[in-house]
């Protein structure tokens, strides 16, 4: 993230020239659409994470439910980072510097990845997108493993240990997943979707906790 | 205010507004079930006005969400309970908290006219296979409800007191002593 300073010192960048940092209600309004976002991503994903959990929340397979939220996911996570690209320029010298913040960025990519590769092949049946899921646990890893090397007591190097834990973890379900007979569920559906839950959750934890490191 | 500053004095209130980790935990706590639960409650408005999940019985998303919104409600409540108890009296002087508190009543109130009228009849709406106005009435003013819910619940934090004496009290139970008012709300 430091790579940034050099460049916002580039282009002489004034926060208080901001719009958001001139205007009593625009930060409050971009925080409330940044938190609605989070809600209607979070909220239809865990829908599809309930259901891999076996918790049986429609009486339908994971990968319709998936089909009915996807749209939903998808219009939630393209509010969040323009909202939060909005936020973090009211401060960024402040952001960058946050660890709970460097832990939020970094655990949301994570969680991103995880949930178009890895519990989208979970989800679905057949074998479709088991390459996608392949290249997503290793970008997990691989990215997992340069976080944790570069950020070693920081927040990326937490985040980092998260990919490592949730791409190993894919790999090592891997096997078990494959040989499935269509339309299947069992434990590995549920860990892939318990780690689903637990990373839209440090997400979360991380955002609140901007305000409190 | 009296009230107010003995709900907040008591052991439980102390230890929380005190502690470094508690009051922040609690906190996110609260949201994370805003975000997972209210996304549930979400998912069952947009059935309900026919914008999603238009593909499944309307009873099924109604009925097989409605534990899982209880059991985060009881969650997302009791969390927010412990949070304004320990800061009673700085959230006792904030319109934003008492808008908050209105419309959870309204909830409740909502949840009242439209439990028997709606979401007890969700099985028959399906067998009729016709989704009444005041299902879809249902679903829009619970959208509002819930997104005024967000917008007060994030307002609360950037509320602050004109009057000197409300000022004053509102700085004693900062939960952050060294926080600026713009940065400890940010996140």
């Amino acid at each position: 993230m430091m790579f940034f300073l050099p460049i916002l010192a580039l282009l002489a960048y004034d926060p208080t020239a901001y719009p958001l940092n001139n205007n009593e209600w625009s930060f409050p309004l971009m925080e409330i659409i940044h938190i609605a976002g989070f809600a209607l991503s979070i909220g239809t994903i865990c829908v599809v994470d309930m259901r891999l959990l076996g918790v049986g929340i429609f009486h339908e397979a994971p990968s319709q439910a998936l089909k009915d939220t996807a749209m939903w996911s998808l219009a939630g996570l393209l509010l969040v980072p323009i909202t939060g690209f909005a936020i973090f320029f009211s401060d960024p010298v402040m952001y960058m510097h946050n660890q709970s913040f460097r832990f939020k960025v970094a655990v949301l990519t994570i969680a991103i990845v995880y949930n178009y590769t890895i519990r989208r092949w979970a989800a679905r049946t057949g074998p479709s997108g088991a390459t996608a899921a392949s290249i997503g646990a290793a970008i997990l890893l691989l990215g997992g493993l340069a976080l944790f090397i570069w950020d070693l007591h920081g927040g990326f190097g937490v985040a980092g240990v998260a990919a490592i834990i949730a791409g190993g973890l894919a790999i090592a379900l891997f096997p078990s997943m494959r040989k499935r007979p269509e339309g299947s569920w069992g434990p590995a559906h549920a860990l892939i979707g318990a780690v689903s839950v637990l990373l839209w959750i440090s997400v979360v934890f991380g955002g609140l906790f901007i305000a409190f490191v | 205010m009296q009230i107010a500053h003995a709900l907040q004095s008591t052991d439980l209130g102390t230890m929380i507004r005190e502690s470094a980790l508690v009051f922040p935990v609690l906190l996110s706590t609260h949201l994370a079930c805003i975000a997972v639960f209210g996304g549930m409650i979400l998912a069952t408005d947009l059935r309900l006005l026919g914008w999603a999940f238009t593909g499944r019985p309307l009873a099924d998303v109604v009925n097989g969400l409605k534990n899982w919104k209880r059991l985060g409600f009881c969650i997302m409540v009791t969390m927010g309970a412990l949070l304004a108890g320990s800061e009673a009296e700085k959230y006792s002087i904030n319109p934003f908290f008492w808008c908050k508190m209105t419309t959870l009543a309204l909830i409740g109130v909502h949840a009242m006219i439209f439990r028997p009228r709606v979401y007890n009849k969700v099985a028959e709406f399906d067998r009729a296979g016709i989704l009444p106005g005041r299902a879809k009435l249902a679903g829009a003013l619970s959208l509002l409800l819930w997104f005024s819910m967000v917008t007060f619940g994030r307002l609360i934090g950037y509320y602050e007191p004109k009057n000197p004496t409300q000022a004053q009290s509102a700085i004693h139970s900062t939960f952050t002593p060294d926080a600026s008012p713009v940065n400890a709300h940010r996140g």
